[in-house]
């Protein structure tokens, strides 16, 4: 018997298939066009490349930005916010887990849970997508680097360099500055990644810091980013054994579970 | 008048209140724009002036941000832009309370850069609820008075206020009724209907609201046997609600608002006028009695005190604070309101700031529906 959570976000989209012992397969994606559609699609490629049979899958529950829209259309039987779903994901994968971070594509997070996961309280981006993996899209692109190269390249900077600008439109305008000056792409890239983490590190601030904390979403996979937030908090994030991108999809599949009548 | 389709056209004039205005107008109503809850709208209306609240627009701005910062409140800067642009000129007037430092800066802005006939101001003292303030409150309501009569031209007589002040007071008894009634039976009057019904108000005679409001407590209380709601309940706190997106949405999402401390909501119909004393010295005191507005110190009531009177008295399970970004003094009191909510009475709070009264929708809806599955779990 499966349970299955999916997690359609503002960039990409995940689906989780546990049974009463675990994670039995996890498949992500670049979203389509539709919300609807990035659910079909990966869904059937989870069938399709990991053999699930989706009729043995007896509670869905979708998450993320898509998930009242999935339900309708019958994809899953329940939607829960993605917030309570992270938290969730979070504390099953670290059971002592307090405080999660996960930065999307285009919101950031920072959500506090209890003991068994549930929901305590939270704080989520509201002004722009400063601070979001928006942000680091932007500024890669503009340095002609892919997001994996913006993490890795810092470690050999030489200095950070300050970006003072709130808005990451503007934070383009000095990077590019910076590079007609001649500075080196990993010096700016160190200078990007601190400001992503001193925008994540305010916001964590807001809802309080209490150990442990883990951090989730795709930009959680951006080391940089990780090693500066670590030294900001003062605070040691655990990583998961699993994509850090599956944690959403994860939590909803984990709500299927409790929802289903599987404990 | 059916219940529902009388809450239906109060729920259309709280969307879009300004086509009402103008029609007013057009049936000879003489209009005075008021911005603050603490206006002493009787005089107005003693006058034979009809006050209408303007809460703000979702709009674009074209012409504000001339004159106003971007850091001020997006209720001052939509206001001015549709003064601005003309789009207020049903109006002969306005009333500005100097509440807060916008509105203050306002008030001058607004007179200077507008062709209004009318500019009325209402200086409050800083501390309410002090001995040394109330004489000045009241020698502010005579002034203003005066200012009314010179723009009429005709003097307002006591027994005329008097008789205001009685239709006002009534308005707040059965807006009082409107919320009783509504929290010992929820599924008769949701909270999306009973906050349509109660601002719908503000954009009519208030006789004829008087009507509306007890049309629509007959309607209810025939309703039958009450039943209680099953929705999560919740109270909103703050100024003013321009859209009624946040009420909509908390019903789609299983929550309900029964109960507020909005200045457009309960803070606006809280306390009444004594009518045996003389009427400026009444209307002076009932400002100076009720419960502060945060950009005035000192009452009779601690805000936070009322905040916990209310989230107990209506079982609240969450607090929602709906709040105009950079409205400072709602916002400095928003860390030790949320503490001593969560200490004190273990209740959780969501703070919620809207920039030119709008919100990215599918985000809101996140962060209530997260909100709410904090208190009633998944």
């Amino acid at each position: 018997m499966y349970y299955a959570g999916i997690d359609v976000g503002s960039l990409t989209a995940q689906a989780v298939v546990i049974n009463a012992k675990g994670i039995v397969a996890y498949k992500s994606i670049g979203v389509k066009p539709h919300p609807v559609q990035s659910a079909k699609t990966v869904v059937d490629m989870l069938i399709q490349e990991q053999g699930i049979n989706w009729n043995e899958v007896k509670f869905c529950v979708s998450t993320g930005y898509g998930r009242e829209q999935v339900q309708a259309e019958g994809l899953s039987q329940d939607n829960v916010s993605e917030i309570s779903c992270h938290g969730m994901g979070a504390s099953w994968l670290v059971p002592d887990v307090r405080t999660v971070i996960d930065i999307g594509g285009q919101d950031a997070k920072v959500i506090r849970v209890g003991k068994g996961g549930e929901l305590v309280d939270f704080v989520m981006n509201d002004k722009c997508a400063a601070g979001t993996g928006r942000f680091l899209e932007v500024q890669a692109r503009t340095l002609g680097l892919s997001l994996d190269e913006l993490g890795t390249v810092s470690f050999s900077a030489e200095r950070t360099l300050e970006l003072s600008s709130r808005c990451s439109i503007f934070c383009e305008t000095e990077v590019l500055h910076y590079l007609q000056r001649g500075h080196t792409k990993a010096d700016i890239a160190a200078g990007v990644n601190r400001a992503m983490a001193e925008r994540v590190a305010a916001l964590v601030r807001r809802v309080g810091l209490e150990k442990e904390v883990t951090m989730s979403g795709g930009v959680a996979k951006n080391a940089a980013v990780r090693a500066e937030l670590e030294r900001m908090l003062n605070v040691r994030l655990i990583k998961y054994d699993t994509d850090s991108q599956i944690v959403g999809a994860l939590g909803a599949a984990l709500m299927a579970r409790k929802m289903g009548g599987g404990s | 008048m059916e219940v529902k389709t009388i809450v239906d056209e109060c729920l259309e004039l709280w969307r879009d209140p300004y086509p009402q205005m103008a029609r007013l107008r057009e049936e000879g109503e003489r209009l005075v724009g008021v911005l603050c809850s603490y206006t002493p709208e009787e005089v107005l209306h003693a006058a034979g002036l009809t006050p209408v609240r303007l809460m703000g627009a979702m709009r674009s701005l074209t012409h504000a941000d001339a004159h106003l910062q971007v850091y001020c409140c997006s209720l001052a800067r939509t206001d001015l832009d549709m003064a601005l642009a003309g789009e207020l000129d049903f109006l002969e007037g306005a009333v500005f309370v100097q509440t807060c430092d916008t509105m203050m800066r306002l008030s001058d802005i607004w007179r200077r850069n507008t062709a209004f006939q009318y500019h009325g101001d209402l200086v409050l003292p800083i501390r309410m609820g002090e001995e040394v303030s109330l004489p000045f409150l009241v020698e502010e309501v005579r002034r203003f008075r005066r200012g009314v009569e010179e723009f009429t031209g005709q003097e307002i007589w006591d027994d005329a206020l008097v008789e205001s002040i009685h239709v006002y007071n009534r308005n707040r008894r059965l807006a009082d009724r409107l919320y009783r009634a509504r929290a010992s039976n929820p599924t008769a009057l949701d909270g999306l209907s009973a906050m349509s019904c109660l601002v719908a108000g503000f954009w009519m005679r208030r006789e004829k609201h008087n009507e509306l409001l007890h049309e629509i407590l007959e309607g209810i209380e025939d309703s039958g046997e009450a039943t209680g709601g099953e929705k999560v309940p919740l109270l909103v706190s703050g100024s003013v609600c321009t859209m009624p997106d946040l009420y909509e949405l908390l019903l789609e999402l299983g929550a309900d608002v029964i109960d507020d401390d909005l200045c457009c909501g309960h803070r606006y119909f809280d306390a009444y006028v004594d009518e045996s004393a003389p009427p400026d010295e009444a209307l002076a005191k009932r400002m100076w009695e009720r419960v502060n507005c945060p950009a005035k110190h000192q009452c009779i009531e601690d805000r936070f005190e009322r905040l916990v009177r209310q989230v107990r008295d209506s079982g609240a399970k969450g607090v929602v604070f709906y709040l105009q970004s950079f409205c400072e003094p709602h916002l400095f009191d928003i860390p030790y309101l949320r503490q001593r909510l969560q200490d004190e009475l273990e209740v959780p709070s969501l703070v919620l700031e809207s920039e030119l009264q709008s919100f990215s929708r599918g985000q809101l809806r996140t962060r209530l529906q997260a909100f709410i599955e904090t208190i009633s779990g998944v």
